[in-house]
């Protein structure tokens, strides 16, 4: 997350919940590129549209929660607190929007990892493939797109399984690397 | 954008973002004028206090006293003839002393879980001691008699109305408390359920030991605190069904 001044933000917030419009507005325009930096840092495939998607819903969180920040504490911390937990809360629903185009891919024992290593996978593995090359977009072609596991992967292809597991784990640190930026 | 200094003398329009934005903050802001002094928000703009958590549990205590009370006597269990004359013992003083210091360990626990940037950690050993106390109690005297006796000592005829009437007994103020909660913002809901649910508990153990015969520690040691135990599930429950948001 950008830089944010504890103090400026304690302050915006304060006299935002007296009713002051300029300064509750001040606050949501210093926030909104904190927050795309966030979302963009922890999931750097999502399009631009999802992303301000995610910003805008944990900025309508914080909105909703406002009254549960207590003034003698830190506003920062409450911040981050409401913008991990709906931020996780929001990737974890897009995920679920996504497997539902297409069933039956075991996304939780594919990547493991974080909703936003998921969802990277999915949602760009089909363009990415194209940009991949020889053995490691073979295998997340078979593992990714034909949904066999590592076994069978190693089995059609005839190559170990810890050549599978290296290629496919190869492939997504690329994907990452191809598509993180690209948009 | 809105710069026009008002009376808190704050000019604004310091920060720029791109136009995308600009709507949905005009939105956010008209809500700020329109929610000020209000409400929730009202009571933010003072001092943000939990003052209606104690008012709240103390009608729920109430009612769920009242209700018990009626239920019990309806179901042949009225309070204990001779419990101001007993109060004064150790062992049954400790009935509920101890689901009273579970109650007031829980207590803080609930309140600092309602904002989300809580985490309780080694907050809750005090909890988890004053728990320990009466399974405790139950082992002191198990251990001190030979285990043919056990059964005995851990069944009794009120077995069944105390393994049901405490959590029974805990569901309104488990509700009261889910109610209060819903309006903060919890991140960990189904701990914060369960510790909300132990402290039903724990209240409910209190209001049941006024009607409860059995005074042996064995007895009651263990099924109070499987009690608060089964209560701490319902809120755990509870928690993960309506904390989520």
């Amino acid at each position: 997350m950008g830089r944010l001044d504890e103090k400026s933000m304690a302050d915006l917030m304060r006299l935002g919940l007296t009713g002051n419009r300029a300064a509750y507005e001040d606050f949501f325009r210093q926030l909104a590129p904190s927050l795309e930096g966030m979302v963009a840092a922890i999931a750097p495939s999502l399009s631009p549209h999802d992303r301000q998607d995610v910003a805008q819903e944990v900025m309508l969180a914080i909105h909703r929660k406002r009254h549960t920040w207590q003034q003698t504490r830190p506003i920062l911390p409450w911040v981050y607190a409401i913008t991990r937990y709906r931020l996780i809360d929001r990737l974890r629903q897009l995920q679920r929007q996504r497997a539902r185009v297409d069933d039956g891919f075991d996304m939780e024992n594919m990547t493991g990892g974080t909703p936003a290593d998921k969802l990277i996978f999915r949602y760009e593995l089909e363009r990415a493939l194209k940009a991949l090359s020889g053995k490691t977009a073979t295998v997340l072609f078979a593992m990714g797109i034909e949904g066999k596991d590592v076994k069978q992967t190693s089995r059609d292809h005839g190559m170990t399984e810890n050549a599978v597991r290296l290629h496919f784990h190869r492939g997504l640190k690329k994907l990452r690397l191809l598509f993180g930026n690209a948009e | 954008m809105t710069t026009k200094t008002n009376a808190n003398g704050y000019a604004g329009g310091h920060a720029f973002v791109g136009d995308k934005w600009q709507p949905f903050i005009t939105r956010l802001g008209a809500d700020c004028v329109r929610q000020a002094g209000r409400g929730r928000v009202g009571r933010a703009a003072g001092y943000n206090n939990h003052s209606r958590y104690g008012g709240m549990l103390l009608v729920a205590t109430a009612v769920t006293g009242v209700l018990g009370w009626l239920g019990l006597w309806l179901l042949g269990h009225g309070v204990r003839a001779d419990y101001l004359g007993q109060m004064g013992r150790v062992v049954v003083m400790a009935k509920q002393a101890v689901p009273l210091l579970v109650v007031v360990a829980a207590l803080p626990l609930v309140l600092r879980l309602a904002t989300p940037e809580a985490r309780v950690g080694g907050a809750l050993l005090p909890l988890l001691a004053a728990w320990l106390v009466l399974p405790l109690m139950a082992g002191v005297q198990l251990a001190a008699v030979p285990v043919g006796e056990w059964w005995r000592l851990v069944t009794a005829a009120s077995m069944l109305p105390c393994v049901v009437s405490v959590p029974v007994l805990s569901l309104g103020l488990t509700a009261a408390q889910i109610f209060y909660l819903r309006g903060w913002a919890v991140t960990q809901p189904v701990l914060t359920g369960g510790i909300a649910g132990v402290l039903s508990g724990g209240v409910a153990v209190v209001i049941y030991a006024l009607f409860c015969p059995e005074d042996a520690p064995a007895f009651y040691g263990l099924w109070y605190s499987l009690g608060m135990l089964t209560s701490g599930g319902l809120g755990a429950v509870a928690g993960w069904l309506w904390l989520r948001w």
